[in-house]
């Protein structure tokens, strides 16, 4: 009796087999589920078709810039002057874009008001770099590569930080861009400046024909980083 | 056996059946959700928009990475006599450098980050979003490895710069407009004792690591160049901004 297999017992293993399988193909598609494209609503797949439709027209136009650079690199080769004034002019752009260089334009200042933690700090200057932003600041604090935000806290208050440095209240973030894009990123339905004011804290945004954004005073040393040689 | 006895494997077997019936119509039920959505012509025409696009960006980058190339070997190979040249190469360089349009290698540390798939596995009616790295997560890392001095970040391939967004459209998430998908592969050159100390003291981390996500990471010796990261491919848009003297700011 003990040692005897019965058929119930095969039927429990077959049943407990299929079980499995079923259980595992779930998984297997609910995994696939959540980031499979097809599985995104419209108005998602439309908002991704947008932004790659952005992102192609700015390759379109850097590669063009880019395409004409080189052809003057190449012809003046050995003409100083004219190297000179590309050099430059590739020079200029880049310190536009890492923050070396102080720059003005259109865009959006935002005072906010209320209790505002270094992550939601975080996240509205991720979501202005989101919209096209080209240049973002907290307050004095040009927003770099490299730049972190953090806080440091004494025995009765919490300072927010931007590289380091203590970020004085009131906070302004300033971006430019264009202005009524950046304004939407945060103001639209169930975005940022939405679940922010269920804390209490309010964005007041304000669109500027130009605002001024200031340079990275301190551009450190690179100590660890190397660009690859290329005869590796 | 007694005549109207129930045998004691029929227990068994109904539970079993009726647990089968239920997985079996969950499954059903995703299975035609997944054939709506694609059966939809709409959502059809814009994932082939989509994938097109994203062939066409993608081909244009590599261009792109391209010509920067031949762009720099040009500057750097003019050996000219004059010094203002020189040092305008050099300044060049430096800003390429760091607007992360060249490659970067050196000591640092790789994070890795997985979704929770055997929490879900062990909770399958639980909300799978709860299992899922978010773009929240990444983008806090990066900042915890930022404000530990990291002099270059990537996350699976793509080059953090200035302007790299972190984000979501509905369950899918996107740096610098690109599709990236779990296991996340987070990579940043710098201090390696510090970004260590960073990762260690992430909150994120933390909170992913104690509820069950597959987390990782390693560190490299301070004098290694293990560390490798692409160059950024994209383009930088600069059409609103003009240069100023600091001293007008």
């Amino acid at each position: 009796m003990k040692n005897k297999v019965h058929g119930w017992h095969i039927y429990l293993v077959v049943t407990f087999v299929l079980l499995g399988i079923l259980i595992s193909t779930q998984i297997h598609t609910q995994n696939r589920l959540l980031s499979d494209l097809s599985m995104q609503s419209t108005s998602d797949l439309s908002i991704m078709l947008k932004n790659l439709t952005d992102k192609r027209w700015l390759l379109t136009e850097e590669l063009e810039e880019a395409e004409h650079n080189l052809l003057t690199y190449q012809n003046d080769y050995n003409n100083d002057t004219a190297l000179l004034s590309s050099v430059e002019n590739e020079l200029n752009r880049l310190q536009l874009i890492s923050g070396a260089s102080a720059v003005k334009g259109p865009g959006i200042s935002i005072n906010v008001d209320g209790y505002l933690l270094s992550s939601d700090l975080v996240v509205i200057v991720n979501e202005l770099w989101a919209a096209g932003a080209e240049a973002v600041a907290i307050n004095d604090c040009r927003i770099t590569a490299t730049s972190g935000i953090s806080y440091v806290e004494t025995l009765d208050k919490t300072y927010l930080t931007c590289d380091g440095t203590v970020i004085q209240e009131p906070y302004e973030i300033r971006a430019i861009g264009n202005n009524a894009t950046l304004e939407k990123s945060l103001t639209m339905p169930g975005g940022i400046a939405d679940s922010l004011s269920l804390y209490q804290v309010h964005l007041n945004i304000t669109l500027h024909d130009e605002i001024v954004l200031a340079s990275q005073p301190v551009q450190p040393q690179l100590r660890y980083g190397k660009v690859p040689s290329k005869t590796e | 056996m007694k005549k109207n006895s129930i045998p004691r494997w029929v227990p068994w077997l109904t539970l079993m059946f009726m647990l089968i019936g239920i997985f079996l119509v969950q499954e059903l039920r995703i299975q035609s959700a997944i054939s709506a959505a694609t059966a939809d012509p709409k959502t059809e025409v814009l994932i082939s928009l989509i994938t097109n696009l994203e062939n066409e960006t993608a081909a244009q980058e590599e261009r792109l990475a391209l010509i920067r190339q031949e762009t720099e070997t040009i500057i750097s190979q003019s050996t000219s006599g004059e010094t203002q040249l020189t040092d305008l190469q050099k300044e060049l360089t430096l800003q390429q450098i760091r607007a992360g349009i060249t490659a970067l290698e050196g000591p640092g540390i790789i994070v890795k980050l997985d979704d929770n798939a055997s929490g879900l596995a062990a909770a399958p009616n639980d909300d799978p979003n709860r299992y899922v790295i978010h773009y929240e997560n990444l983008l806090y890392i990066v900042n915890d490895l930022r404000n530990a001095g990291a002099e270059g970040i990537s996350i699976n391939g793509q080059r953090i710069v200035v302007s790299s967004e972190i984000r979501c459209v509905g369950n899918v998430i996107l740096v610098n407009t690109t599709r990236l998908a779990p296991p996340f592969e987070i990579a940043a050159i710098g201090n390696p004792t510090e970004l260590e100390n960073a990762i260690i003291n992430s909150s994120t981390y933390q909170q992913l690591s104690l509820s069950g996500f597959p987390t990782s990471y390693s560190v490299t010796d301070v004098h290694s160049r293990d560390i490798v990261l692409p160059a950024y491919t994209g383009s930088f848009s600069t059409k609103n901004l003009t240069s100023i003297p600091q001293e007008e700011v």
